[in-house]
């Protein structure tokens, strides 16, 4: 399976990549602004890392659902406003950033569809640092997190495409190249391995 | 009165909302950058949301400004030479918890009656200030901030252009203290009038305050 890993060239992705524990993750890395350069069709899974940029993403929107219509993966981290992507509906919150250092602290979020894969390989805790927005997934998409209003932090949508979109607004990349929030590991590489250990069944 | 730009990427953490508006600023999305009049700007504020291929594939542009009088306030974690005059960062191997800021001075009013605490912390959360650091300043420069290995954090260049460069080594200072209840909620408005200081300083014209209105 090869993985392409979209990024915008921004200081804290550069250094992102620099990471050789996450080289595993990605096959390829393609700059947003040189997706006209490349064969999307020969990638089985494009990750959007979080912080691209809105109008080049609303640019390169249909590359991307090519991509899915071909019956391929995407997975989208972090912020996705002002629908940048179709059947995305993207929800600012207010960020809880310091629930941990409170006494008996807590960022509630309830575990849904227990039993997909991707729970061998994540826990709902690898999940919990915080979010910068919610999702209303779309009828029939599973979330895998919901905050207590019911709104998904974690989403797959096997019902609106021919492939697959997962839907996240946490933002790994982001964190790890800067150095802020360990937090987020156990989760990228939980995705990883998924990712990986799919392509081996 | 003059605008400052605010630039970066278009994504929604670099957006300015009307209170910005209000204070002065103006977005600069980066790639309009090759298309835009620079000269009417009182200063740039460049934030960690850039894309560091565009501005090396432009590089004559920022430095231009600057050898023209501008002013220039970096924010970025730099990885990339785009600007010469203002060095990579460096992660520090000082863990998160244990980092400790040191005001050395301030400048055009930057930081003045500002707690190193309220910088430090939000909400008891440490690590949003500085991660890491710059090596190798500019001679002559003025260092407003360390950590306590005497690392650069914040500091103010007026020596290799004929512009100014206040650079911090990482965190958007304008925006993430804004709503803080303690006097880390100056650095925004701080900065703002250091630049136009500064821009002002350099053009040689007479000072007044900003005015929201006008």
């Amino acid at each position: 399976m090869s993985i392409a890993l979209i990024v915008n060239g921004t200081p804290y992705q550069n250094r992102f990549l620099e990471e050789p524990d996450f080289h595993y993750l990605y096959d390829e890395v393609i700059h947003l602004r040189e997706m006209d350069y490349y064969d999307m069709s020969k990638f089985e899974t494009v990750l959007l890392s979080c912080r691209l940029d809105i109008k080049l993403l609303k640019r390169y929107q249909t590359r991307f659902l090519k991509v899915l219509e071909a019956g391929k993966r995407i997975i989208i981290f972090g912020e996705f406003p002002e629908h940048a992507f179709p059947s995305v509906d993207w929800e600012d919150s207010e960020v809880d950033f310091s629930w941990w250092v409170r006494p008996d602290g807590d960022l509630p979020l309830n575990q849904e569809h227990a039993d997909h894969p991707l729970y061998r390989y994540i826990t709902v805790p690898d999940m919990k640092w915080h979010y910068h927005g919610t999702f209303t997934p779309p009828h029939g998409a599973k979330s895998l997190l919901d905050t207590p209003e019911g709104r998904s932090i974690i989403y797959i949508d096997n019902v609106s495409f021919n492939g697959e979109l997962i839907v996240t607004s946490l933002d790994p990349m982001f964190h790890i190249g800067l150095g802020f929030i360990n937090q987020s590991k156990p989760f990228l590489h939980g995705l990883a391995k998924w990712l990986r250990e799919e392509e081996q069944q | 009165m003059n605008k400052i730009a605010y630039m970066g990427i278009d994504i929604h953490f670099s957006r300015i909302s009307d209170l910005d508006h209000r204070k002065g600023l103006l977005f600069l999305h980066e790639y309009d950058l090759p298309y835009t009049d620079l000269s009417v700007l009182d200063g740039i504020i460049i934030t960690n949301h850039i894309d560091e291929y565009y501005l090396l594939e432009h590089e004559t542009i920022l430095l231009s400004y600057l050898e023209q009088g501008g002013v220039i306030f970096c924010l970025a974690e730099k990885s990339l030479p785009w600007l010469k005059q203002i060095p990579e960062w460096k992660r520090s191997p000082i863990p998160l918890k244990d980092r400790e800021l040191n005001i050395e001075s301030t400048d055009n009013g930057l930081f003045e009656g500002v707690r190193t605490a309220d910088l430090e912390y939000r909400k008891g959360v440490r690590g949003f200030f500085s991660r890491g650091y710059f090596d190798n300043v500019s001679s002559g420069s003025k260092v407003l901030i360390t950590d306590q290995s005497q690392k650069t954090i914040v500091y103010v260049d007026r020596e290799s252009t004929n512009g100014t460069i206040y650079a911090g080594a990482g965190t958007d200072m304008y925006r993430i203290y804004t709503y803080e209840e303690n006097t880390a909620n100056r650095v925004g408005l701080q900065m703002l009038e250091s630049i136009r200081k500064e821009a002002r300083r350099i053009k040689g014209g007479r000072t007044h305050e900003y005015c929201a209105d006008c």
